[in-house]
């Protein structure tokens, strides 16, 4: 890991240099062979180009695999999600995920609650912290906003206030919910082999409407999960697709190598 | 790249377990909901209420429902969640001069089902027509929020 931190450490002050060097040169055409010490300190002060990535750096496709798993070892919600995600100058990655999320559920007091399969989207944008590096790595955090239209159906209820007599079954079915909540994630991706990445973010979720109806709260909801909990993670296996230019930008950075 | 990897697996877990554990969070919230009332003296009665008790009526009437809240303290009353009428005796205690006055309040509403949350399940709201009250010793009931939730707000005040 040492070894690899200071590979990259030596790429990325080799492409600081060629690119100052670059734009010393430019800086420099047409003057004398032996510029002034003033025009020699402007030249050293010019800054770097803002990003170093060409505009477009490729797509990247990917899937959350966190839920279906946990579904597997007996969770009675969740969602199957994809998401589509542009890579802009190895830095802003804009993301739209759709998925569809369901969830049932029998209480102790057999109480029975279920969200019908339901889509949702997201949509925002995440930030690679780690974007002038040429490694294939990413640390990323981002803002996404997410909505979802969606139906619950709650049967079997009873109502015991302690004096009166307790009446049940009391039934509230098809209620219709639209959520409106943000997602302050971050997290890392790896990549695997080839053009393939493993990842995780963990996401803060601030609820902007919960879309409550004058009978019921929605206990889970399709793309955020069960209403109480606020904080979620995904777990993703994503495949990018290089843009041709970012393959070139990477053989010339392994060439200056 | 191993080490990473492992990495990653060790915290998909332990982000795992952390999430499904903040899934359950139990009922936080009120699972009954209560008319609040409140006793407010009229300024030319000289009467002074020690305490008031509520009871059931009909098949329900040797039912304390809140017995001797001091006069000043919130009433909490529970309306019968399978009917749009509950009538009530109210047992005033007097200091001075000792005695009880028994009135009956009769309150016309409508009920709906609340679902409050999977831990908590369901709540029956009303939404107070009217109340009826005998005048031995109420003068008159003013209806301050006719909405009766599982939030503790007030919602009549009985004038003597």
């Amino acid at each position: 890991m040492r070894r690899l931190r200071t590979l990259r450490f030596i790429i990325s002050i080799v492409l600081s240099l060629s690119t100052f060097y670059g734009m010393a040169q430019r800086a420099d055409a047409g003057s004398s062979p032996h510029p002034s010490p003033a025009k020699r300190v402007m030249a050293d002060t010019i800054k770097a180009p803002k990003h170093n990535h060409p505009l477009y750096c490729g797509m990247m496709v990917g899937v959350n695999i966190a839920d279906p798993i946990l579904r597997l070892f007996g969770q009675d919600y969740g969602g199957y999600e994809g998401f589509l995600e542009v890579n802009l100058y190895n830095r802003f990655f804009p993301q739209w995920t759709i998925g569809v999320g369901s969830a049932k559920r029998t209480t102790d007091t057999n109480l029975f609650y279920e969200t019908k399969s339901s889509l949702y989207n997201r949509v925002g944008m995440n930030y690679n912290f780690r974007f002038n590096s040429t490694s294939n790595n990413y640390f990323v955090a981002g803002l996404m906003y997410g909505f979802s239209s969606y139906s619950a159906d709650i049967r079997n209820m009873s109502y015991d206030d302690g004096f009166w007599p307790e009446i049940s079954p009391i039934e509230i079915p098809k209620q219709k919910f639209v959520t409106h909540w943000l997602e302050l994630c971050f997290g890392i991706r790896v990549n695997v082999i080839g053009n393939f990445y493993m990842g995780w973010m963990v996401k803060y979720k601030p609820l902007l409407k919960e879309g409550s109806t004058d009978l019921a709260n929605p206990w889970y909801i399709p793309g955020y999960g069960p209403n109480s909990s606020g904080f979620g993670f995904t777990y993703d296996l994503m495949y990018q697709i290089p843009s041709r230019k970012l393959k070139k930008f990477r053989k010339s950075a392994e060439a200056i190598l | 790249m191993g080490k990473v990897l492992i990495h990653l697996l060790l915290l998909t877990m332990a982000g795992s377990f952390l999430f499904t554990a903040c899934d359950s969070e139990g009922c936080v919230d009120g699972q009954v909901s209560f008319a609040i009332g409140s006793c407010s003296q009229l300024p030319f009665d000289s009467l002074k209420l020690s305490t008031v008790s509520v009871y059931g009526t009909g098949m329900w009437s040797d039912s304390v429902m809140k017995s001797s809240v001091s006069g000043s303290s919130a009433l909490e009353i529970r309306l019968d969640p399978a009917s749009e009428i509950t009538k009530l005796r109210f047992d005033f205690a007097l200091k001075q001069p000792t005695d009880t006055i028994r009135d009956t309040v009769t309150f016309y509403y409508e009920n709906h089902d609340y679902f409050v949350s999977i831990d908590c399940g369901c709540v029956v709201f009303h939404y107070i027509d009217s109340i009826g009250h005998t005048n031995n010793f109420i003068k008159k009931i003013a209806i301050t929020n006719p909405e009766i939730t599982n939030e503790k707000t007030p919602n009549f005040t009985i004038y003597y």
